[in-house]
């Protein structure tokens, strides 16, 4: 019983709650360099300065953030709800919600009517010795509203008129479409641009420093190019990379192989292997064009050889096929029409993929037609 | 299917423009041929005329009933036949002979407990299976009559809010204790209910009838009627026990994606409880105790409800021989039709009949008998599953098209009428070259129509489709068309959308007509039901053959300490597709110190490549049947006596030889 | 005795005969006390669960390969009831959430709160957290990798989550960037050579080089193929030498004969006929992709070059619908029903060849 998986020890019963805060090492160092306040948040600086102006004033709308993934929006409004009313009040003051984590409306209803019941009791002094603005209201943030269904928005809709008086909504999204527009209305919107690699790298090289992690100018922009501006994917694979390197002994540098590895991005030589086969010029030294009339005549097995090859190798297909887009698309000599035929496929693959269909089926097929407009 | 607004629509439908129909034009075909029909994506929207609409047809229906009112008795005009004229003997009963055997001699078992006496303690639940109008309860109630005893039976109070949703489960749960008292106080205290009865002293024997059950839908009240009957059939409180009788109407249920949910499979089962049937309603433990009995009752047969309706008839007749209404006595044609559309529904048939011996039959000159009667019947026996399977999927796959050449086997009335439908239907406007190889006749097939009497909803249609069309193509391409929309129709939906969608029926129906080659070559072409769900229960097996090896594999990674363990074992896929050659040469090399494997992996691992054709295994259906894939399997009774009736439906059609199909229309 | 697969199975990650490198970062990750989330993924048979099972073993010692095995019962939204085996140990737990159906978010829900709630009560463990196996994670519905994405966000104190897949085509891009992925890529000719003649080896037989190359080239880089097949071929000819012919799986046979009709004849009675032996392959529980990719693979061996891009093509397309349509057999049979129809036209020289 005592050796039971499921067996709750009663006397540790009362540490849990304590236990569950994550201890310092172990922390996601997304969670631990999130910006303290708003002039920390990276890059946004429209946003920034509007929302300067909103901490003096105190006096906030409803406020919707979208942007990519990524980009701050969660750090931004933490930052500011945390300026706005201290470390002490924060608590009480803020309810933050995923609309992926408790679906349903009515248990989001039911969250926000005994968090609005509460009084906003408001301490003047924080323990900390400053003073906060610490406004008489309380802010909820619901992350992802994107994915609340349209009903749900629209009782979100009247959830706020409801308890306009002592509640601040902050809607977080990705998408702003997806946003009914009674409810975009109501609030001011803020777009939050994807990252330059500038005030990326300027952080990711801030956060190795902190952490005493080496880290070379290749390997920050390896980060930055497999994260495409997302600064959390960004910082989370600097962690696991470190945490990959400092685990060994002595501990190794980090590559930019790690890097890609960890992202689980295809490598690049891989990627233009499998572009030769199927018949586009690799502007590589040792490439030798002998062959190519070869493969006009006979694409099929080759193909279908490399494909297995890059399966076999546990290679994920949307991977392969998002890289294979990018060569092809950026490709210096293909031209435009050629380019558009390949689109094509790749946009069919992606959907294909998104509803389940088989891997290596569509990776062949996308090979075989790309090798078919390639050759036309 | 047809709510009451939906009908009024249809009924005022005749005085406004048709709906659209595909394949034909012009005003004067509704006046001849669908008058009444209406289309159901339109029905609710053209709902809201105020006009009351003069009816083509019912007027002089009316009046007809008005004179009959005026000179007949009031009592027996006003009741339905179905309760004035319900069997009050064994003979009167359209029931098979051995089926009432089966229930007099389990009742006998209950109260006397058989010839050696010890039989009462098993007797203790009988559930009447069939389908609706089978005659279950009347086989009941005579038995009660003729052994003489009393049936307690339990209804739903309607004044008892019922509701199943959370808010009034305390509501309903106070009618669930109700159940439960009544049922303790029936199956113990006799005299509760003895002393309330008049001739208590005669009748001491008693049997508690459920037919109208609780809520079972809601899984709390499945559960405690499950508990109830159990703990029923396991007390030995009184003795004798009282015996419970269940009846279970299985509902034909057409609009529900049910073989789509049994296509699930595997999964959680948890489509089951949807349908009403016996195993929902009494729980597995019971079921496969020795204290339930279950007998199903099949459709009645044509020949037993032809004999019985003209008992009826005759009754009628002859008890109202002083009025004057005494000569109009249905046709031979008009019970046959009865029998036919009945689908071995026989409270349908007599409700038909009635309504047959009411509204007079226009023109009963011989020679236009049956269009009239047919144009009638269709009107009174209008049902969910009027228009036969058989039918429809004829007409489908025939893929008439306006001045096809005639059958050979046509009759000159058969060809007047081709011609006057044909006459009906407009040339369609001729296609740019580009499509060219998409122009087609102008199809006699109206799909609207299809689709408002089509008895099975959409999925199970085309799986009809699928197992029959092949038959019908002479070339590949004909087949690649209608494969390719099958597979469309079927990938288009998904779950969320089946129900929003009404345009899969059209779309199939519309693809099917389109890829067939026209006219359809005549090679007497037999109708299969589809191999689907025999295979997919096979599946399922196999599925079950899996697992039991998976487990094996398993027991004997966690027990062998020796063996190396691996996190998260064999998957399913794993062992069916890389296992069958160590089974098989495990197999072939029975060996002591190997742990012997479950036989049932052959369910999976083996297959055996043969080119005999498997036709054997196909099951033909014709128009005697209704939704063949819920039929039970043949009841040695019913077969017995199937041959005639067999014989009977041959005659009226056969395969879709002849162009009977077309008396629908 | 049980299968040699399982018996002769490394279980500990410095038995694994291949992939040294990842096997190296797995053992320093056990070591550095700062284990992350886990993703493995690659081809089937290619060595992720042993790898999985290896791991586990560096983290928690030989303990963790006491299992049990016990049913446990979730109740659904709509108060169903679910039943799922679940195999455990003190220190880890395992999940195939395919089995828990539509109701996987639930049963992830449950078990991981549970999980994360309970402290690790066994003080000589090694490790403070516990961890969580979760097999074929890429059937994970949406909505349950949604449930796990903040899971593993909330309880990182004391569980760790590995999730085991084929690709990470179908996992969220959020669950994807909280776990290390690890890509284990299916061993290559020699390698599994090698794991054969260790095999035959502890089995106590020497393997002839012929035969043991020919196993590897059928096995198509899965280990676990690789190794069953061995073990049924030790079984038909205890010897192992002469011409071997590697018995297939029946299903295997019946695909490639299934082809054999295909281009045989083109009519619709053919049609009827490919048609009751798809319905066969499926009564037998062979999931529909794999007949497709079976007797496609046979197919295209057998036509013309000028066909083949054109089959594929047309063996993806129904493949897509296969997947989001119910009746698996109108896919299947669409698709035959086409490539009938190329060849016949390639062989009446009608180009019907374009496509699009």
């Amino acid at each position: 019983m005592a050796s039971n998986f499921f067996a709750k020890a009663p006397s540790a019963k009362s540490t849990t709650a304590t236990k569950q805060v994550i201890e310092p090492p172990l922390q996601p160092w997304v969670e631990k360099y999130r910006p303290k306040t708003i002039d920390d948040v990276s890059a946004q600086e429209h946003t920034i300065t509007v929302l300067q102006k909103t901490l003096t004033s105190t006096n906030l709308p409803h406020m919707l953030f979208y942007g990519p993934p990524g980009t701050g929006k969660t750090s931004t409004i933490l930052a500011l709800a945390r300026q706005l009313f201290g470390p002490d009040n924060f608590k009480n003051r803020v309810l933050e919600l995923n609309a992926s984590d408790e679906r349903g409306i009515s248990i989001v209803r039911e969250k926000i009517k005994s968090f609005a019941r509460q009084t906003p009791r408001a301490q003047a002094v924080a323990s900390d010795g400053k003073t906060y603005p610490c406004p008489p209201y309380k802010i909820i943030i619901l992350d992802e509203a994107d994915s609340m269904t349209q009903d749900a928005q629209g009782a979100l809709r009247r959830i706020m008129e409801t308890y306009a008086r002592i509640t601040r909504f902050c809607l977080v999204c990705n998408y702003v479409t997806r946003i009914i527009e009674p409810l975009a209305s109501r609030c001011s919107k803020f777009r939050f641009t994807p990252l330059d690699s500038d005030s990326s790298s300027l952080r990711l090289a801030h956060i190795a420093q902190c952490e005493n992690v080496p880290v070379s100018k290749p390997v920050i922009d390896a980060l930055i190019n497999t994260s495409n501006g997302d600064l959390r994917r960004a910082i989370t694979y600097l962690q696991s990379a470190s945490r990959l390197s400092s685990s060994t002994q002595p501990p190794t540098p980090i590559l930019p192989i790690d890097i890609q590895e960890i992202a689980g991005v295809v490598p690049d030589n891989v990627i233009k292997d499998f572009a030769r086969v199927l018949g586009i010029d690799v502007d590589d030294d040792e490439m030798d064009i002998d062959d190519k009339p070869s493969q006009k005549q006979n694409g099929f097995d080759p193909i279908r050889k490399k494909v297995k090859f890059l399966m076999r190798e546990g290679y994920s297909a949307s991977q392969i096929i998002s890289q294979l887009h990018d060569f092809v698309i950026f490709h210096p000599t293909l031209n435009g029409r050629k380019k558009s035929a390949c689109a094509l496929v790749f946009a069919e693959a992606d959907k294909a993929l998104c509803d389940g269909a088989d891997e290596e089926l569509w990776v062949l097929e996308v090979g075989l037609r790309v090798h078919k407009s390639v050759m036309s | 299917m047809l709510s009451a607004t939906q009908k009024k629509a249809a009924s005022s439908k005749s005085t406004r423009p048709r709906t659209v129909r595909l394949g034909s034009d012009g005003p004067s075909t509704s006046a001849t041929q669908s008058s009444k029909r209406f289309d159901p994506m339109t029905a609710f929207a053209k709902s809201q005329t105020p006009t009351p609409p003069p009816l083509a047809s019912k007027p002089m229906a009316r009046k007809g009933k008005g004179r009959e009112t005026s000179k007949t008795p009031v009592n027996t005009d006003d009741s339905l036949w179905v309760d004035l004229y319900e069997p009050s003997s064994e003979a009167e009963l359209a029931v098979h002979v051995k089926k009432v055997e089966d229930v007099r001699r389990w009742l006998s078992e209950a109260f006397d407990g058989g010839p050696s006496g010890k039989l009462t303690k098993y007797r203790r639940i009988l559930a009447m299976t069939g389908s609706a109008g089978t005659g279950k309860t009347s086989t009941l109630r005579i038995l009660a009559r003729e052994m003489g005893f009393e049936i307690l039976e339990w209804r739903n109070s309607i004044a008892e809010p019922i509701s199943v949703d959370g808010d009034r489960l305390d509501d309903y749960e106070g009618l669930f204790t109700k159940f439960e008292a009544f049922l303790t106080r029936a199956s113990t205290c006799n005299n509760v209910f003895s002393g309330s009865s008049n001739n208590s002293q005669a009748s001491t024997k008693r049997v508690i009838l459920l037919e109208d059950l609780p809520n079972i839908f809601h899984t709390d009240t499945q559960t405690r009627f499950h508990e109830a009957l159990t703990s029923l059939v396991t007390s030995s409180l009184s003795s004798p026990p009282t015996p419970l009788v269940v009846i279970i109407s299985d509902a034909g249920m057409r609009g529900e994606a049910s073989d789509e949910r049994r296509a699930e499979g595997g999964g959680w089962g948890k489509d089951k409880a949807q349908v009403l049937d016996v195993r929902t309603v009494l729980s597995k433990d019971l079921l496969g105790g020795p204290y339930v009995t279950e007998i199903g009752f099949n459709p009645i047969a044509p020949t037993l409800m032809r004999k019985a309706l003209q008992a009826i008839v005759n009754r009628h007749f002859t008890s109202k021989s002083t009025s004057s209404m005494a000569g109009l006595a249905p046709s031979k044609e008009v019970l046959d039709l009865i029998v036919e559309s009945s689908n071995g529904d026989i409270r349908s048939a007599i409700m038909a009949l009635q309504f047959a011996c009411i509204v007079e039959i226009p023109g009963q000159k011989r020679k236009n008998a049956k269009k009239g009667t047919s144009f009638v019947m269709e009107a009174i026996t209008r049902r969910e599953q009027s228009l036969a399977l058989f039918h429809l999927i004829g007409k489908v796959l025939y893929n008439k098209r306006k001045n096809d050449p005639p059958n050979a086997s046509a009759s000159a009335k058969d060809l007047r009428k081709e011609q006057a439908i044909d006459e009906l239907l407009k040339d369609p406007e001729h296609l740019p070259a580009h499509l060219k190889h998409h122009e087609r006749r102008t199809s006699r097939v109206d799909v609207d129509l299809l689709y408002a009497d089509s008895p099975i909803e959409t999925s199970l249609f085309s799986l009809y489709i699928h197992q029959n069309y092949t038959q019908y193509c002479t070339e590949l391409e004909h087949c690649e068309g209608v494969a390719d929309w099958l597979s469309w129709i079927d990938s288009s939906g998904g779950d969320a959308w089946y129900l929003a969608n009404p345009h899969q029926f059209h779309l199939l129906t519309l693809g099917t007509l389109h890829s067939l080659p026209s006219p359809v070559p005549r090679r007497s072409q037999k109708s299969y039901k589809p191999e689907f769900f025999s295979f997919l229960q096979k599946e399922k097996d196999a599925w079950d053959g899996v697992r039991n090896v998976r487990d094996w594999i398993a027991e004997k990674e966690i027990v062998d300490d020796e063996c190396g363990w691996r996190a998260g074992g064999w998957t399913k896929n794993d062992v069916i597709l890389e296992l069958g050659g160590v089974l098989k040469a495990r197999e072939a090399n029975p060996n002591k110190s190997l742990s012997p494997i479950p036989p049932v992996h052959r369910l999976f691992s083996r297959m055996e490549f043969t080119r005999t054709g498997n036709t054997g295994r196909l099951q033909q259906f014709n128009e005697g049947d209704l939704l063949a894939d819920e039929m039970p399997e043949h009841d040695p009774y019913y077969d017995a006596i199937s041959p005639t009736s067999r014989h009977g439906e041959k005659e009226q059609g056969g395969w879709l030889e002849s162009d009977d199909i077309d008396d629908f229309d | 005795m049980s299968l040699w697969v399982d018996q002769y199975r490394p279980r500990t990650l410095d038995a694994l005969n291949y992939h040294k490198g990842l096997s190296d970062r797995l053992k320093s990750l056990s070591a550095s006390g700062d284990f992350p989330h886990m993703l493995f993924y690659g081809p089937s048979g290619a060595g992720k669960k042993t790898r999985i099972s290896c791991t586990l073993r560096q983290l928690f010692g030989p303990g963790v390969e006491k299992l049990k095995i016990d049913q446990r019962i979730f109740l659904s939204p709509s108060k169903r009831k679910l039943e799922i085996n679940l195999v455990q140990s003190n220190y880890h737990l395992e999940i195939t959430p395919s089995e828990a159906g539509n109701f996987d978010r639930v049963v992830i829900q449950e078990l991981l709160k549970e999980i994360a709630q309970t402290q690790q009560v066994d003080l000589g463990a090694k490790q403070r957290f516990k961890v969580v196996v979760i097999n074929e994670a890429d059937s994970l519905s949406r909505d349950a990798q949604a449930a796990l994405r903040r899971t593993m966000e909330k309880y990182m104190s004391n569980m760790r989550i590995i999730l085991c897949a084929n690709s990470t085509s179908r996992l969220i891009a959020p669950i994807k960037s909280r776990c290390l992925l690890m890509r284990v890529a299916a061993p290559n000719e020699e390698e599994i050579l090698d794991v054969l003649q260790s095999v035959a080896r502890r089995a106590g037989f020497d393997l002839p080089p012929e035969a043991g190359t020919k196993i590897a080239e059928d096995s198509g880089g899965n280990l676990r193929k690789a190794v069953l097949t061995l073990e049924a071929l030790k079984m038909q000819s205890p010897d192992l030498t002469g011409p071997l012919s590697i018995a297939k799986p029946d299903w295997e046979l019946y695909c490639q004969k299934v082809a054999d009709l295909i281009i045989g004849e083109q009519s619709p009675g053919r049609v009827m006929e490919v048609r009751s032996k798809f319905y066969e392959l499926l009564s037998h529980c062979i999931p529909p992709t794999v007949i497709l990719k079976t007797v496609a693979e046979r197919v295209v061996d057998k036509v013309d070059d000028a066909l083949k891009a054109d089959i594929m093509h047309w063996a993806a397309f129904y493949e897509v619908r296969m997947r989001t349509g119910n009746k698996k057999i109108y896919h299947l049979e669409a698709w035959v029903i086409k490539v009938m129809s190329l060849y016949k036209h390639f062989f009446y020289n009608i180009d019907m060849s374009e496509f699009d």
